[in-house]
C-alpha cells in the first residue's frame, strides 16, 4: 500500500504523572488502521483502551511518539486546531451517552454543525437526516430522559455521524444497554461500516469484539496481539 | 449565526435555574433602576430651579449688603442715592434701579393690612423680568416728580379688592398708611415655587415718593441691568469699586444670576455624581453576583464543556458562549431596571410635580453600564470554561 493509512501510530507512549507517581498508561503502541475498517480494542480494565482512544480521537496528546491522521502528523498542532480536527474529522460515541440533557435529540445531533458554522436551516436538515440514518427519524424532538438508554446512544452515534467525520471512536458504547438493544447498536455500526464509515470500538466483552473485522488487544499498555474478527 | 445561538443557549440555562437568575438580576435591576432615577430626578429637580430662578431677571446683577460682614441687622448700613449715582455713571450699566422696602398698613375700604411696599424706579420691571396683567408700569418722568402710584401684585387685589379682577382695579385708591396712592397696574401672578412660597401682598411705588413719605433715602438693593455684550466679570468689579469708595471694603456684595445659577449647577451635579456613584456600586456588586454564579455554572457544567469540546468547539466558542450568558443576565438586569427606574421617575415627579428628564441619553447609559458589568465579570467564568481540558471535564462527575 503506496498510501498513506488513514491513522498511524509509531511507538505512542502516555505518562501520567500523579505527584511523584508515574502511570505509563500507553507504551509504545504501533497502530496502522485504513479508511473503512472495523476495529475492535479489547483488553482488560486499566490496560490503556480508552487512553489509547482519547489520543486517536485528539482529545489527549501522547508523550511520546508519533500520530498521523490522514498521513498529516498531528502532534504540533494547537489545541483549537485540534477542535477543528475533532470537529471535521471524529465522530466520539461514549459508554454515558453524553448528551446534553435539556436539548432535543434534533438539537444536539446539530451541535457539532454550529461549531463547523453551517448555516442553520442546512444544520436542521443533515441533523435529521442522521437521526433517520439511524432510525430515530420518529424522535427527533425528544429531550434524552425522554428516550431510553438505546435510542439516546442512537442519538449519540447520529452526532457523532453528521458531520461526515473519517473516524467513528466509540468507547465501550454498549457498556450501559443491556444485552439485547446493544446487539442492536452494534448492528448500527456494523451496518455503517459497511456503508463505508471507518469504526474503532472499545470493549472488553469478547461477543461484541466478534462483530469485528480486526481486534487488537492490549495489556498494560501495549499492544499484545491482533486476530481478526468473526464478521463476513 | 453563532451569537443567535449563544443568546439562545444562554437562554435556556436561565430558564433551568429561573429563580437563581432572578436572584443574580437583582443586584443590577436594583443599580440600573437607581442610577436611572437619581440622574432623571436630579436633572429635572435642577432643572425646575433653573428655571425658577432664571424666571427673577436674566442677567440681572444686583448689590446688597453682605450679611456676612454686617451681622447687626439694628445697625445695618445700607445704600444711598451717591451709591446709585456712581453705578448709574459706570460703563456697561444699561439700566440702574434702587429699592426700598418697608412694610405699612393698606386698605381701600375699612378694613387695613399690612403689606410690603417697595420702592423702586421706572425700570425695575424690565430689571426683573416682571410681566404686567393689567395696566402700567410708571414712567421715568412720574418717578422723578415722586407720584403716588402704586403697582400691585394679585395677592393685593385678591386680599384688598375682594371678587375684583385684575382690570377693575386699575385707577382705584389703594390707601398705604394715611396716603392715598392711584393703582395703574397689577403684576402678572408669577407661577413656581419661588412665588407658591412667598405669596405675600405688594405694591411697588416710586421710590422717590416712598421716601419723602417715610423719610427713609437709603436703599436695601442696587438693581443692574447690563449694557448688550458688556464683560460681567469687569463689570461687577466696577460696582465693588464704586460701592466701596463710598462705604470701604466688604460691606457690599456684588451679585450675578449667572453666578447663583453655577452655584446651583455645581451643587447639583456634584450631588447627583455622589448618588449616582452610590448606584454604580450597586451595579459592581450585582456584577460580582453574577460572576458567582457563573463561577457555579461553570463548574456545574463541565460535562456540558467537555461534550463540546470533544465535538469541536474552540476555546473561543465557549468563551463567547458562557460571555454571552453573562451579558444576557446582565442585560436582562438593565431592561428591567430601566422599567423600574422608569416607573420610579414617573411616580416621584407626579408625587412632588416635578418635570421628569428620564433622557435617552440616561437610559443608554445606564444599559451600556449593564451590559459592561456583564461583560467584566463574565470574562473571568467564561475564560475558565473556555480553558477546560477536554478529557477532565469530560470525566467530571
Ligand atoms: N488522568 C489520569 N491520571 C492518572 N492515571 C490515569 C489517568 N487516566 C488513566 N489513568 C491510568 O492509566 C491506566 C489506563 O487507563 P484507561 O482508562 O486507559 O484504562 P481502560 O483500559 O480504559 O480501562 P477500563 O476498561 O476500566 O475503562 C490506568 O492504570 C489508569 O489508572
Ligand atoms: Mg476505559
Amino acid at each position: 500500500m503506496s498510501e498513506a493509512p488513514l491513522i498511524r501510530l509509531r511507538g505512542v507512549s502516555r505518562v501520567y504523572r500523579t505527584g511523584s507517581v508515574e502511570v505509563a498508561a500507553l507504551q509504545g503502541v504501533d497502530l496502522d488502521v485504513e479508511a473503512g475498517e472495523f476495529v475492535a480494542i479489547v483488553g482488560p480494565s486499566g490496560s490503556g483502551k480508552s487512553t489509547l482512544l482519547h489520543i486517536l480521537g485528539c482529545l489527549d496528546r501522547p508523550t511520546a511518539g508519533q500520530y498521523l491522521l490522514k498521513g498529516r502528523p498531528v502532534d504540533g498542532l494547537s489545541d483549537d486546531e485540534l477542535a477543528v480536527v475533532r470537529n471535521r474529522e471524529l465522530g466520539f460515541v461514549f459508554q454515558s451517552f453524553n448528551l446534553l440533557p435539556r436539548m432535543s435529540a434534533l438539537r444536539n445531533v446539530e451541535q457539532p454543525l454550529i461549531y463547523a458554522r453551517v448555516p442553520a436551516a442546512e444544520r436542521r436538515r443533515r441533523a435529521a437526516e442522521a437521526l433517520e440514518r439511524v432510525g430515530l427519524g420518529h424522535r427527533l424532538h425528544h429531550r434524552p430522559n425522554e428516550l431510553s438508554g438505546g435510542e439516546r446512544q442512537r442519538v449519540a452515534v447520529a452526532r457523532a455521524l453528521v458531520n461526515n467525520p473519517s473516524v467513528l471512536l466509540a468507547d465501550e458504547p454498549t457498556g450501559n444497554l443491556d444485552t439485547r438493544t446493544g446487539r442492536d447498536i452494534l448492528a448500527l455500526f456494523r451496518q455503517l461500516n459497511e456503508a463505508g464509515v471507518t469504526v474503532i470500538l472499545i470493549t472488553h466483552d469478547l461477543e461484541v469484539a466478534a462483530e469485528a473485522r480486526r481486534i487488537v488487544e492490549i495489556r498494560d499498555g501495549r499492544i499484545v496481539g491482533e486476530r481478526r474478527g468473526d464478521a463476513p | 449565526m453563532m451569537l443567535w445561538e449563544n443568546i439562545l443557549l444562554a437562554l435556556d440555562a436561565l430558564r433551568v435555574n429561573a429563580m437563581r437568575t432572578l436572584l443574580t438580576l437583582l443586584g443590577v435591576v436594583v443599580g440600573v433602576a437607581a442610577v436611572i432615577s437619581v440622574i432623571a430626578i436630579a436633572r429635572g429637580g435642577q432643572a425646575m430651579v433653573i428655571r425658577e430662578v432664571e424666571g427673577l431677571g436674566s442677567g440681572m446683577v444686583w448689590i446688597e449688603p453682605n450679611l456676612a460682614e454686617q451681622s447687626d441687622f439694628t445697625r445695618l448700613e445700607l445704600l444711598d442715592q451717591r451709591d446709585l449715582e456712581a453705578v448709574s455713571l459706570l460703563p456697561g450699566v444699561a439700566e440702574a434701579s434702587p429699592m426700598i422696602s418697608t412694610s405699612m398698613p393698606a386698605r381701600v375700604t375699612d378694613e387695613s393690612r399690612d403689606i410690603t411696599v417697595t420702592g423702586v424706579s421706572a425700570g425695575y420691571a424690565r430689571v426683573r423680568n416682571l410681566d404686567l396683567a393689567a395696566g402700567r408700569y410708571f414712567t421715568e418722568r412720574e418717578v422723578a416728580a415722586g407720584q403716588r402710584l402704586a403697582v400691585v401684585n394679585e395677592q393685593v387685589v385678591e386680599r384688598l379688592f375682594p371678587g375684583a379682577e385684575a382690570g377693575d382695579v386699575i385707577g382705584e385708591v389703594l390707601w398705604l398708611d394715611r396716603h392715598p396712592f392711584v393703582v395703574v397696574g397689577v403684576l402678572e401672578s408669577t407661577s413656581g415655587l419661588v412665588a407658591s412660597v412667598g405669596g405675600f401682598e405688594e405694591a411697588q411705588v416710586p421710590f422717590t415718593t416712598l421716601s419723602r413719605l417715610t423719610g427713609a433715602d437709603e436703599f436695601l438693593a442696587i438693581f443692574v441691568t447690563p449694557e448688550e455684550g458688556a464683560d460681567l466679570d469687569r463689570l461687577m468689579e466696577d460696582l465693588r469699586a464704586a460701592v466701596e469708595r463710598h462705604h470701604g471694603p466688604g460691606k457690599f456684595s456684588v451679585n450675578s444670576l449667572d453666578q447663583v445659577l453655577g452655584a446651583i449647577r455645581s451643587v447639583t451635579d456634584i450631588m447627583t455624581l455622589v448618588v449616582a456613584g452610590i448606584a454604580a456600586i450597586a451595579l459592581l456588586v450585582g456584577g460580582i453576583g453574577i460572576m458567582n454564579i457563573m463561577l457555579v455554572s461553570v463548574t456545574e457544567r463541565t460535562r456540558e464543556i467537555g461534550i463540546r469540546k470533544a465535538i469541536g468547539a474552540r476555546r473561543a466558542d465557549l468563551l463567547s458562549q458562557f460571555l454571552v450568558e453573562a451579558v444576557v443576565v446582565s442585560s436582562l438586569g438593565g431592561i428591567i431596571g430601566i422599567l423600574v427606574g422608569a416607573g420610579l421617575v414617573a411616580l416621584v415627579s407626579a408625587v412632588a410635580n416635578l418635570p421628569s428628564l428620564l433622557t435617552p441619553g440616561s437610559i443608554l447609559l445606564a444599559f451600556g453600564f449593564a451590559v459592561l458589568v456583564g461583560v467584566v465579570f463574565g470574562v473571568y467564568p467564561a475564560n475558565k470554561a473556555a480553558r477546560q481540558d477536554p478529557i477532565e471535564a469530560l470525566r467530571y462527575e
